[in-house]
């Protein structure tokens, strides 16, 4: 029982000037929903590509269910379901042609999930690909995953620019699918929102470097926006780690990573006064340790 | 039910749908011996993640509040009056701990409250 | 899984083969229209036809070409749509898929061919030769579909490499253009292209089937 799913170590990637993956090291546990996060040209699409082998890297290593990429591909690609960011499947295909195609290259298709899920999703079985609404397109690329009934699943923006009702049916299926069994799940997207839902853990990207990686609800819990009167100016260690410091027009916000409750009494020993300690959304958490992650706090 | 369960709220999923279910159970909503839906269904009905579903449902069984049967799934428990009593008083404390911090945040006084709330209840109840 | 890749691929082929099955089928039975009974047609009567038999036999070669550039790039046109991505994330070795669909090329570049057999054998028997002439139907056949195949090799490997693959391709062709021109501007008596299509097309180059005199009917 391999205890990551995804593992990377220091992985670099420099296709030209202006844009590298530094030492990206991922670790994703096996049957975790984990949630990519990262602003547009952070570089997620560009992991997931070397994830996958679409991508050499320059260095690091790659491991994939327990397995090398790419010296193992094939066994790999056989038990992971992909959805790219772009659609990518042959767009002169039926839909019922399209299942027949897929379906063929993947030991343990099951036929009949294919079935049940086409009816569920509404597809029709004779409508070509390049026929198919933005919608209709991303649930037929959900269905074809699940059905592959795989290990992993590796999700690049799968319900982005899908609209509400689509993307329910999709996280829904989705989610039904992982209750079944213990598939790994590795999804970036930008909703935020989305994948404060599901995810059980999270790993931000920024300009070509991991962030941070944690379990939601520490890095949920572990974010807060502080409100301070007297701030001390000068700061030697702090028992959390500070993400930012602004002044407004009538105190002083600090964001603060690793909190505590124990660690309003450094403030009291600093000479500060705690008015107010704000719990941050993930988005708004994002946000903050992207600004904290790009300044640095003097 | 799972209407107003807030992804964005400090407080964790789980507890979040643990607690809406106490609170049914405790005022009668849902009544005693009704099956719990299966941790597929409602994790896939609410769109969260699964062990969400489960860390809720260990936790009301933890609590009292439901039993697991083995192959036949989680039902509700007969709860006697007093513990409802004390499930429904848990909830309604943490609405007025809500109601009493926001209140604070804005720097509205007691009696504001008090005012607001004869004014809003008066002649109902 | 290649009975697969065989459905996906006609789906995209399936026109180009009916339509250069069609015009395979026609050219030998155009060459003979203005056949009929030669066996005892005066010698300027049967050089006539045998040039006009000439000429249109002459389109072969273009049609194998066809035969090859067209299924060469639409054994291709699927992937290059979505940049290869969807093979790339299948299960089974490059190789192995690259096999397949070339297998399925090679499959429909057969279908004109055998087409082209079928026409040039009915020619063959529709008219009666003179004593000294004798039909090579078979042999054409055999030539129009090896030189097809040979175009589609050709054509399939160029279409279906990678990126860099296909920029190097276009380099060097790019590159001895230039130096043609730059040679020619010089007044050097060399070109690298002419060159190069000799050595192309002079056996054992693999175009030299293109080359020559295709006739169905000869001495």
């Amino acid at each position: 029982m391999i205890a990551h799913a995804i593992e990377t170590h220091e992985l670099c990637y420099r296709p030209g000037p202006g844009f590298e993956l530094r030492d990206v090291s991922l670790k994703v546990r096996q049957g975790a929903i984990y949630g990519f996060l990262g602003p547009n040209g952070a570089g997620k699409t560009t992991t997931i590509q070397l994830l996958l082998g679409l991508l050499r890297p320059q260095g690091g290593s790659i491991s994939v269910l327990g397995r090398q990429v790419p010296r193992e591909l094939p066994r790999i690609l056989g038990a992971t379901g992909y959805i790219p960011e772009r659609p990518h499947l042959y767009p002169f295909l039926t839909v019922a042609q399209s299942i027949r195609f897929h379906g063929a290259f993947y030991r343990g298709f099951d036929w009949a999930y294919a079935e049940e899920l086409r009816r569920g999703f509404d597809l029709r079985g004779e409508a070509k690909l390049a026929r198919l609404s933005k919608g209709e397109m991303g649930k037929l690329h959900v269905l074809l995953v699940l059905a592959q009934r795989p290990e992993l699943l590796v999700l690049d923006e799968p319900t982005d620019g899908l609209d509400p009702v689509v993307r329910r049916d999709v996280l829904s299926a989705l989610l039904d699918f992982c209750s079944q069994g213990a598939a790994t799940v590795f999804i970036s997207s930008h909703l935020v929102h989305e994948l404060e839902r599901i995810c059980d853990w999270i790993g931000v990207l920024d300009r070509g470097r991991l962030v941070a990686e944690l379990p939601m609800h520490a890095f949920k819990n572990g974010i807060k926006r502080i409100r301070l009167d007297h701030a001390p100016s000068l700061i030697g260690d702090t028992p959390f780690l500070l993400v930012s410091r602004q002044q407004s027009a009538l105190d002083q916000v600090w964001v603060v990573r690793g909190w505590q409750p124990t660690m309003v009494q450094w403030f009291q020993g600093a000479g500060a006064e705690v008015k107010e300690i704000v719990d941050l959304d993930l988005e708004e958490g994002f946000v903050e340790l992207l600004r904290g992650a790009r300044t640095p706090t003097s | 039910m799972f209407r107003h369960i807030d992804p964005r709220s400090p407080i964790p999923l789980y507890v979040q749908i643990a607690n809406r279910l106490r609170v049914a159970v405790a005022t009668g909503e849902v009544v005693p011996a009704t099956p719990l839906p299966s941790v597929r269904q409602l994790a896939a009905e609410i769109r969260v993640n699964p062990a969400t579903v489960v860390q809720a449902y260990r936790e009301l069984e933890r609590d009292g509040i439901v039993e697991s049967r083995q192959g036949a799934g989680t039902f509700v428990r007969e709860l006697a009056e007093p513990k409802r009593a004390s499930e429904r008083q848990r909830e309604a404390r943490r609405l007025v701990r809500a109601l009493v911090a926001q209140a604070s945040g804005l720097a509205l006084t007691r009696e504001d409250l008090e005012h607001a709330w004869k004014n809003e209840t008066g002649g109902r109840s | 899984m290649f009975k697969q890749v065989l459905v996906a691929q006609w789906q995209t082929s399936k026109l180009a083969v009916g339509l250069l099955t069609l015009l395979s089928f026609c050219i030998p039975l155009v060459a003979v229209l203005y056949g009929g009974d030669l066996a005892g047609a005066g010698s300027e009567r049967v050089g006539d036809w045998l040039v006009a038999a000439d000429r249109v036999a002459q389109l072969l070669p273009f049609v194998a070409v066809l035969v090859g550039l067209l299924l060469g790039t639409l054994a291709w046109s699927a992937d290059l749509a979505g940049r290869h991505v969807y093979a790339l994330s299948l299960p089974l070795p490059r190789g192995l898929y690259v096999s397949m669909r070339f297998g399925a090329g090679a499959l429909f570049a057969t279908i004109p061919g055998a087409a082209m057999g079928l026409s040039s054998g009915i020619a063959t028997l529709a008219v009666s030769l003179p004593p000294g002439i004798h039909a090579y139907p078979l042999e054409l056949a055999l030539r129009f579909w090896l030189a097809s195949l040979t175009v589609f090799a050709i054509i399939f490997a160029i279409a279906g490499a990678t990126q860099r693959g296909q920029v190097i391709t276009i380099s060097v062709i790019g590159a001895a253009v230039t130096l043609d021109v730059v040679f020619l501007l010089f007044g050097v008596d060399y070109s690298v292209t002419a060159e190069a299509l000799l050595l192309l097309t002079n056996w054992p180059g693999p175009l030299s089937l293109l080359t020559g005199r295709w006739a169905l009917f000869d001495v």
